[in-house]
């Protein structure tokens, strides 16, 4: 039968080789397939994936840059603010302390003044009675030198008299 | 007996000195021995002492208590 | 000035013309038999009563102490009299007295009443009998209130409280005096009035108190009575009885009064001099047998009024002067037997730098807690526990041995605690800075500070304290007590204040 077949065919082409060479073809098609086709695809696949995950991370990453940049912001904000309000409130105690500082002086002065008043008072009343007893100290001391001097044997005599008279009476 | 220091500015007479003793001693019922010293720093007047008790009847007595009330 | 004058002359004239020429005076007297060492004497005088004042003319002044049959032993006041037998001796009727009032207030005076400051006369309506009965028992109320002398050591654990007495003692040089006169000074605006007894000073030494009571502002709450070493023994002798009698002068008005009698050593060694020169018996150390009594009597004088009678108080710092830190002597031991307690000055400490040198081991308040506000009370226990453990720890760790963590732990606290508790002369710490201190230093907060730091961090925390947090000061002095709020501020305040005082170090070392 094959002979037959062979024989039917002019030009020369072997029926057999035609399908062993379609079979080759057959068989190196699907392995390549398999071998090359699907990896690269796979491949091609993959690498799709990966640019995809890269655009989107770009895109993310870009979103926080944003979103810190706006923290960032608004914390630079608030902080203004709070130092301005630090600087308010010590410059409300500083005034305060001022003004208590200031109180205490004039409280101090005042007790000053007072004081001197007093004082003043006391040293003029203190003077008065220093001059009351200088001049009866300077009266006593005339009395004193006058006497010392003149006193006669007689008026002496007299006054023995007088304290004599007064001792003998106090007896009864 | 009783010990009596009177004392004067200058000298008295012997009149003043009985006339002391008379009223002293009638004072203590008693005799009195007297013993006169001179003190011209009493400037004048009289100073008895008894051995208890002072009667200073002096000039400079006088003028302190006067300079006392003086100052109060 | 002018009607001043005139009125000046009206008065004399008025009081010449009603003056009594004619009334001599007749006088009790006695004479002088014989005048020894400043001892007299006297026949005569059969009427006066023990302790009266005696005069002779000259301006001469004697106390009749003996009182014999047929004559009167009397000591002279006053210095060097030219007096001679026969000399005429008057009784003045009265018991040594002394001027008493607001007047005295700011003046140094002797213990006369006479006025040795260069000032005016002293001159009073009231006078008081130098030597009075103290405050009976049913008089007395209970010491509960403070008296702070401004120095941390005391006022922590050896609590002074108003109407106590507290025996200073220790030896020459140890700031006996100096603790007195800030506790004086300390009493500043606290409406507590102040006496100082000087016995026995020098001249220098007394002018150099009053100038420093000067310059802290604390004269015009202060009477100094000063019998200097050249005044005679009996002045020497009445110098605490004229104070203590200016003193009760103010308690029973209702006053809070302090008083410092510097020093009793002195004055019974005066009282010795007196006694021995009127012939008295002498007993141990040639004293006499009633040296017990002079100082007991002066010191139970000192009381805590009951309300009835206005509520005034006395409070009495007696000094002693012991010798080579002997307080077993005879005088110490009377003293101690008679206070309510003891502060113990060592020379040791003196000179090791710890100043005040107060012993606290030794140191003692017998009034304690009772007279502490419940703030000083709270850390006072803690503070003395801490530093009995350094203390015995110290010994030990002379010994060079290798040292276990917790022992460490204790001397470092404890030298912390000794360092914090050094104070200068002249500077009151508040009661309320106190607390805070002592708060800090025994929760041992600031054990990573080298020690000789702590005094100017401490200096520095304290007035930061004023500054930022007055309110824990307000509370403090208001309530009297530490809450635990303020406490845990005090601690947050103090460990950001810490790393504020590194950070400007470190900076200003760079």
């Amino acid at each position: 039968m094959m002979n037959d077949l062979l024989l039917e065919l002019p030009l020369g082409i072997d029926l057999i080789k035609i399908l062993l060479h379609l079979l080759n073809f057959l068989i190196l098609f699907v392995a390549l397939t398999f071998l090359l086709y699907k990896p690269i695809i796979k491949f091609i696949h993959k690498r799709q994936d990966d640019i995809k995950k890269q655009l989107d991370d770009n895109a993310n990453l870009k979103k926080e840059a944003e979103n810190l940049k706006e923290e960032y912001q608004s914390l630079l904000k608030n902080a203004d603010a709070e130092i301005e309000e630090k600087q308010k409130t010590a410059e409300k105690n500083a005034n305060a302390l001022a003004n208590e500082t200031l109180n205490d002086a004039k409280l101090k002065s005042e007790e000053i003044i007072k004081n001197a008043i007093e004082y003043a008072e006391l040293e003029k009343q203190r003077i008065a009675t220093e001059m009351k007893e200088n001049i009866s100290d300077i009266a006593i001391n005339i009395a004193k030198e006058i006497l010392d001097k003149d006193i006669k044997k007689e008026d002496n005599e007299r006054i023995i008299d007088e304290c004599l008279k007064e001792w003998s009476e106090n007896n009864d | 007996m009783i010990k009596l220091t009177i004392t004067t500015s200058m000298e008295i007479s012997d009149e003043e000195k009985a006339k002391i003793e008379k009223v002293f001693a009638k004072k203590y019922n008693e005799e009195i021995y007297p013993v006169y010293l001179i003190d011209d720093a009493i400037i004048g007047g009289i100073i008895v002492f008894d051995g208890e008790k002072v009667y200073d009847g002096s000039i400079r007595n006088q003028l302190t208590r006067l300079n006392n009330s003086l100052s109060e | 000035m002018e009607n001043k004058l005139l009125n000046i002359t009206q008065d004399i004239t008025k009081k010449l013309e009603s003056f009594d020429f004619k009334n001599h005076t007749i006088s009790t007297a006695g004479r002088i038999i014989s005048c020894n060492d400043g001892v007299l004497t006297i026949e005569g005088l059969a009427d006066v009563k023990n302790g009266e004042l005696l005069y002779i003319s000259g301006d001469h002044y004697a106390l009749a102490l003996n009182l014999e049959e047929n004559a009167v032993g009397a000591i002279l006041l006053t210095n060097n009299p030219s007096l001679s037998a026969g000399d005429i001796v008057y009784a003045t009727g009265r018991i040594v007295g002394v001027p008493v009032g607001n007047m005295l207030l700011g003046r140094v005076i002797n213990p006369l009443g006479e006025a040795i400051d260069g000032g005016a006369e002293i001159k009073s309506s009231r006078y008081r009998n130098i030597e009075a009965a103290a405050p009976p028992i049913f008089d007395r109320a209970k010491v509960a209130t403070p008296l702070y002398t401004g120095i941390k050591a005391i006022d922590c654990m050896v609590p002074i409280g108003k109407g106590q007495r507290e025996l200073i003692i220790g030896d020459r040089q140890t700031g006996k005096t100096a603790l007195a006169i800030d506790t004086i000074i300390n009493q500043r605006d606290k409406n507590v009035i102040c006496v100082y007894v000087a016995i026995g000073q020098k001249a220098s030494g007394i002018a150099k108190i009053v100038s420093a009571l000067k310059e802290h502002d604390a004269m015009s709450y202060t009477v100094v009575v000063s019998s200097m070493a050249n005044n005679p023994a009996p002045l020497q002798y009445i110098a605490p009885y004229t104070g203590t009698a200016i003193a009760e002068e103010f308690m029973y008005q209702g006053k809070d009064v302090l008083i410092v009698y510097d020093d009793l050593s002195k004055h019974a060694v005066a009282y010795r001099t007196i006694s021995l020169l009127l012939r008295r018996p002498s007993g141990r150390e040639a004293f006499p047998g009633d040296i017990f009594y002079i100082h007991s009597k002066l010191l139970e004088r000192s009381a805590k009024l009951s309300e009835s009678l206005g509520g005034g108080s006395l409070t009495a710092l007696p000094i002693i002067e012991t010798l080579a830190g002997d307080i077993s002597a005879y005088i110490p031991t009377n003293v101690i037997s008679i206070t309510d307690g003891q502060i113990y000055l060592e020379s040791e400490l003196f000179h090791s730098g710890i100043r005040p040198a107060v012993n606290v081991g030794l140191s003692v308040s017998r009034v304690g807690g009772s007279a502490q506000c419940a703030a000083m009370r709270k850390v006072s226990g803690k503070i003395r526990l801490d530093l009995a453990h350094y203390r015995e720890m110290l010994l030990f760790s002379q010994f060079g041995a290798d040292l276990d963590k917790s022992t460490k732990a204790i001397l470092n606290k404890g030298e912390r605690l000794t360092e914090s508790l050094k104070q200068e002369q002249y500077c009151p710490v508040s009661m309320a800075d106190t607390v805070i201190e002592m708060e800090v230093m025994v929760n041992d907060l600031l054990s990573d500070m080298p020690t000789k730091e702590i005094k100017s961090f401490m200096d520095a925390f304290i007035s930061h304290i004023h500054r930022r947090h007055n309110e824990i000061i307000k509370n403090i002095n208001r309530t009297q007590t530490l809450s635990s709020e303020d406490e845990e501020t005090i601690k947050g305040s103090l460990n950001r204040y810490k790393e504020r005082y590194y950070h400007e170090r470190i900076g200003t070392k760079a």
